[in-house]
């Protein structure tokens, strides 16, 4: 999975909401980072989470050097608009005071796609900015985007197809058509979609690798977050599950939750095996986080994970 | 409620009609006539409204169940087989179930488009309206249409005269109270003098009334038509001019939704699981519906661990039990210490709820081993709530 992703320039992560996204990209930023490869993560999500897990920093549209070679930036669609006006303006004043308009709110409204077009130009300038010694080198390695929930993220990463559609001819038909070529290329640019093994959870995720491969985006490894790295083995599922229990008798106390927790990671694996089975690739399971507050340190493990995936226990259910 | 999943069978649709189990929100269930659930994203919000409504159709009364974006299986499971926003009655059985139960999924641009019909001065007035090429758009993308529209159609079917109960489970915000802000933000907009300003775009930038503006504010506005391809300013001219017509009839529907919400027969309901996060999320939804004075009722806590699995003592010495046994007995003690803290870390959790808001009823759900995604596991769940 990260040899996959660290091939690539762009790397989406999207997936069901409250499945982890944020927690994802972040721990495969750690990874990059590690890895040697200078790493921009990106929340596409005003309100999202990305700054908090960074130590409660205030992340701007502009990249925040997190460390020297991981940094961080919120796109947030008002502020991506009012650059976007301010451009055409070249009063930011003017172009604050039309966004107050409700008018102005219905106007933007009316051109759907609009946000989403001018969210992947920023993107793709990310991932196509240039520093140093006759701009020879890139400023950012990997840049990797905590993308909206399922239902945002198709539209999203089609948007440059639709305005093709829309528009074959005009001033933005180019820009369209170099974004559609970045996304569409398996070189530079892929998706991860970031799930849990839950039956619906499992369900979107095979209805979204649809979607996604039919609008021609290369899929990573789907990742499968938060799996409770306690397992029992097959032959000591068999002894718990068994009636009556293949257990020392004065051992019952302990039957309840033994026989609860594996039940649960029966289930859970049954979901996993789904993915196995419907997906080109093997799904990459990442451990449960202790609770509580999610910071650089505690996604240590999930980087771990990511760069050195367990053999799966996708292939030993039972 | 405690049992331990595993080796319970699933029950057939037809256990619907057995004896009714009484839970802290049964008396909801019995007297109210709106309960709208609201929570974050992920913590199983419509499977929680649509087992209300199972537990309401099972204690006798007729009751309608509202979705906005049902998973595709939860879908299934309560046979909505179109998003057509009609009614589908669900199969709950055939033995001693008294109540019915409707479900229906939210269609924001049908309803949106009832709305127009019937507050248009004229049919002509609607069909300018419908007809526009930018409505469907922003009837759909508009911030908080979708959440307005979902009040107003429970309006609509509170006035049917129906049902008893209805049911509503509310979108995914950030805010719990979008949905609320949504009439005010449609009416405002349908009182900002918006087409007036939209023939004289010029009246946007007014206090900035130099030539300088108006020169920048037509380049705005020719650069975003190149973006949309269209003669966008002049549908959306249109639309608004079109809707202002309704306005008064908006504002009078938009006052009778905020009313109803706020009466005596309407019940809110938050809907967290224990994880702290989510905890916290539901504590700030608590605070703003207080503030906002909403009949807030109680919390349901979803896929709370099973305190009563944890087994009475005394525990074994496993350093006792033989070589082969020891392996095995040193994880199940492992897993016996971290579901105790477990268990522990949710009671406190729990705790905190209580303490923000005394008074309210708690219902936790117990954390199952599947998923509730089909009817018997929905009926199954619907006897925790009542």
């Amino acid at each position: 999975m990260l040899d996959a992703a660290l091939q690539r320039r762009l790397v989406f992560i999207t997936g069901k909401g409250g499945v982890g996204r944020t927690a994802v990209a972040l721990s495969l930023a750690l990874a990059a980072v590690r890895a040697g490869k200078r790493t921009l993560v990106v929340e596409v999500n005003p309100l999202g989470r990305l700054g908090e897990y960074l130590g409660d920093r205030t992340l701007t549209p502009e990249p925040t050097e997190i460390t020297p070679e991981l940094a961080a930036a919120t796109i947030a669609p008002t502020v991506i608009l009012e650059d976007f006006l301010a451009g055409m303006l070249r009063i930011r004043a003017l172009a604050r005071r039309l966004l107050e308009s409700n008018t102005f709110r219905v106007v933007t409204a009316a051109a759907p796609g609009l946000e989403d077009f001018l969210t992947l130009v920023r993107i793709a300038e990310w991932e196509d900015e240039r520093v140093g010694f006759k701009r020879k080198r890139h400023r950012f390695d990997l840049v990797i985007v905590d993308a909206p929930a399922t239902g945002h993220s198709v539209p999203l990463l089609s948007t440059p197809d639709t305005l093709l559609k829309m528009l074959p001819f005009g001033p933005l038909t180019s820009t369209a058509r170099d974004l559609a070529m970045l996304l569409g290329d398996p070189k530079r640019a892929a998706v991860a979609i970031v799930t849990r093994a839950e039956e619906m959870a499992v369900n979107e995720t095979l209805e979204l690798a649809t979607a996604l491969m039919r609008i021609g985006v290369t899929l990573l490894p789907a990742i499968v977050n938060a799996v409770d790295p306690f397992r029992f083995t097959r032959p000591e599922g068999r002894r718990v599950a068994a009636e009556p229990p293949d257990l020392p008798p004065d051992w019952a106390p302990y039957l309840g939750v033994a026989r609860f927790t594996l039940a649960r990671q029966r289930a859970a694996e049954r979901q996993i095996r789904r993915l196995t089975q419907a997906l080109p690739e093997k799904p990459i399971c990442l451990p449960t986080v202790a609770a509580g507050k999610l910071t650089l340190e505690t996604l240590e493990p999930l980087a771990d994970a990511l760069a050195h995936p367990r053999a799966s226990t996708s292939r030993r259910a039972s | 409620m405690t049992e331990p999943e595993a080796q319970t069978p699933i029950v057939d649709a037809d256990q619907a009609g057995e004896p009714v189990v009484d839970s802290p929100l049964s008396p909801l269930l019995d007297t109210q006539r709106l309960i709208v659930c609201v929570g974050s994203g992920g913590v199983g919000k419509t499977t929680t409204a649509a087992a209300l409504g199972i537990a309401s159709a099972k204690r006798g009364r007729q009751t309608a169940v509202l979705t906005i974006d049902p998973a595709r299986r939860l879908r299934d499971a309560l046979g909505i087989t179109t998003l057509d926003g009609e009614p589908h009655r669900v199969p709950l059985g055939r033995r001693g179930v008294k109540g019915s139960l409707d479900a229906m999924v939210l269609d924001t641009k049908r309803t949106f488009d009832e709305l127009i019909q019937r507050y248009a001065p004229t049919s002509a007035a609607a069909e300018r309206v419908l007809t526009n090429r930018i409505y469907a758009s922003v009837s759909t993308v508009l911030a908080g249409s979708q959440e307005y529209m979902a009040m107003e159609r429970l309006h609509a079917l509170a006035g049917s005269g129906h049902y008893d109960l209805l049911v509503v489970d509310t979108p995914p915000t950030q805010h719990a109270l979008d949905f609320l802000e949504a009439p005010e933000r449609l009416t405002a907009l349908l009182t900002s003098r918006a087409a007036a300003i939209l023939q004289n775009p010029s009246l946007i930038l007014a206090r900035e009334g130099s030539r300088l503006a108006q020169a920048a504010l037509s380049a705005v506005l020719r650069g975003l038509e190149r973006f949309t391809g269209f003669e966008m300013l002049r549908d959306v001219a249109e639309f608004v001019g079109g809707l202002e017509e309704f306005s008064a009839g908006f504002q009078e529907r938009a006052a009778a939704v905020a009313q109803f919400l706020r009466e005596p027969a309407t019940s809110f309901v938050l809907v967290t699981t224990a994880a702290p996060a989510r905890v916290a999320e539901t504590l700030a939804f608590h605070r703003e519906l207080v503030r906002a004075g909403l009949p807030f009722a109680g919390f349901v806590v979803n896929r709370v661990l099973p305190p009563g699995l944890l087994g009475d003592p005394p525990f074994p010495d496993i350093e006792r039990a033989s070589d082969e046994d020891r392996d095995l007995g040193h994880k199940l003690v492992a897993l016996q210490r971290r579901f105790a803290e477990m268990v522990h870390a949710e009671r406190a959790e729990i705790d905190r709820l209580r303490a923000a808001a005394p008074g309210a009823l708690v219902v936790e759900v117990p954390l199952a081993t599947d998923e509730p995604s089909s009817l018997s596991r929905l009926i199954t769940l619907s006897r925790a709530l009542g």
